[in-house]
């Protein structure tokens, strides 16, 4: 071969060339590639085990607290609709035996502001609940007035008694008017 | 006399041969070019063909986060944050029936009460009401400061009527867990 020195040179030149400019940075593509399809493999496999438990707890909870949810869906509904929500207040003073006078059901707030300290995530869920004010003047007895307040804080719907007032009368068995105010709650 | 032939004569000389390692160095040193183009040609076809992979890989996450079975997740998250803020809820629910126990409990048979407001936010109370005396109002006072559900006692207004009785405005501020369910 003629000039093999020069050949050797050139070669070796050409070839460190080559891997430097081209092979290399392919080689380290191909690496970055392959350690990011490892990860993709690995958030495939985690993606379709983690909606697997979820079908599967949600199964479980369809199955084994129906009943409890239910009663939570209306402890705490989605939605309020005021005529329903009036209705099941004159239902329940009814059975207290107290006449309702008058009511009003105001606009909600929307937000809790919580008294203690909570985490984010639960600041974020008291963010979403709306608090219906509903103010009832009623007329009765004492004894039905309080089972009237007996009756709301342990009725369905979770309502909170923010006040309660009342009138009384010089005369013994009469009927008083009483006032009280609650609060109801939905979240979105 | 023999002639002596004076013409040149041509004795092929023996070829020099070249070192072994200078053809071996060339073929190595050519090896080495083609050797890296093809890495580069090989490396070049599986980067393309880990690259369709990982975007496969890709757009199946993605479907398997759209997959049908996953509005359960969605649900599952809704009721978890229905039960968070239950509970929360919950915890803060009071029960205000129990002002009535306080009222039976602490005001006395002789005092006569007029009007009645209890703020179960605040925890304050206030009530107007008539006694037949100045004594007998400053024991209903009394009675209701030695309350171990009351925090404090505050006379806002004492009226002499005309009836010779004492009508009285008093404003009482109950301890934070007056209205709480008895725990179980």
């Amino acid at each position: 071969m003629k000039q093999p020195i020069l050949i050797i040179i050139v070669c070796i030149l050409a070839s460190g060339f080559i891997f430097k400019v081209f092979t290399w940075p392919k080689i380290q593509e191909f690496e970055a590639l392959r350690k990011n399809g490892t990860v993709l493999e690995r958030n495939l496999k985690e993606t379709r085990e983690h909606f697997n438990k979820a079908e599967q707890y949600y199964e479980e909870l369809q199955r084994n607290n129906k009943a409890a949810l239910e009663k939570i869906d209306e402890a705490l509904p989605n939605e309020i609709f005021v005529p329903e929500l009036g209705n099941h207040y004159q239902s329940i003073a009814n059975s207290a035996g107290m006449v309702l006078d008058s009511m009003n059901i105001g606009k909600p707030t929307v937000g809790i502001i919580p008294k203690d300290s909570v985490s984010p995530t639960a600041a974020d869920i008291l963010k979403s609940i709306s608090a219906y004010p509903v103010n009832a003047q009623t007329t009765g007895y004492y004894s039905s007035f309080k089972h009237l307040l007996f009756l709301l804080e342990r009725s369905g719907k979770l309502i909170d008694i923010t006040k309660v007032s009342f009138t009384a009368s010089d005369k013994q068995n009469v009927t008083n008017k009483f006032t009280v105010e609650t609060k109801t709650y939905s979240l979105k | 006399m023999a002639e002596i032939s004076l013409k040149p004569s041509f004795i092929p000389k023996a070829k020099e041969k070249e070192p072994f390692w200078n053809n071996f160095g060339a073929y190595l040193s050519i090896f080495l070019v083609i050797a890296s183009v093809i890495a580069y040609v090989v490396f070049y076809q599986l980067s393309a063909t880990q690259n369709i992979k990982n975007r496969e890989l890709s757009k199946k996450i993605e479907s398997a986060k759209i997959d049908e079975k996953n509005w359960k997740e969605k649900e599952l998250i809704k009721y978890k944050n229905k039960i968070d803020a239950f509970a929360y809820l919950l915890g803060q629910h009071k029960k205000a029936s129990g002002i009535f126990t306080f009222l039976e409990r602490t005001v006395m048979p002789e005092i006569v009460m007029q009007n009645f407001e209890a703020n179960t936010e605040s925890n304050v109370i206030i009530m107007n009401g008539v006694g037949k005396d100045y004594y007998t109002v400053a024991q209903q006072i009394l009675i209701m400061k030695k309350d171990p559900q009351v925090s404090n006692v505050r006379l806002e207004d004492v009226n002499l009527t005309g009836e010779k009785k004492v009508s009285f405005k008093l404003t009482a501020t109950l301890k934070p867990d007056a209205y709480n369910f008895p725990k179980k």
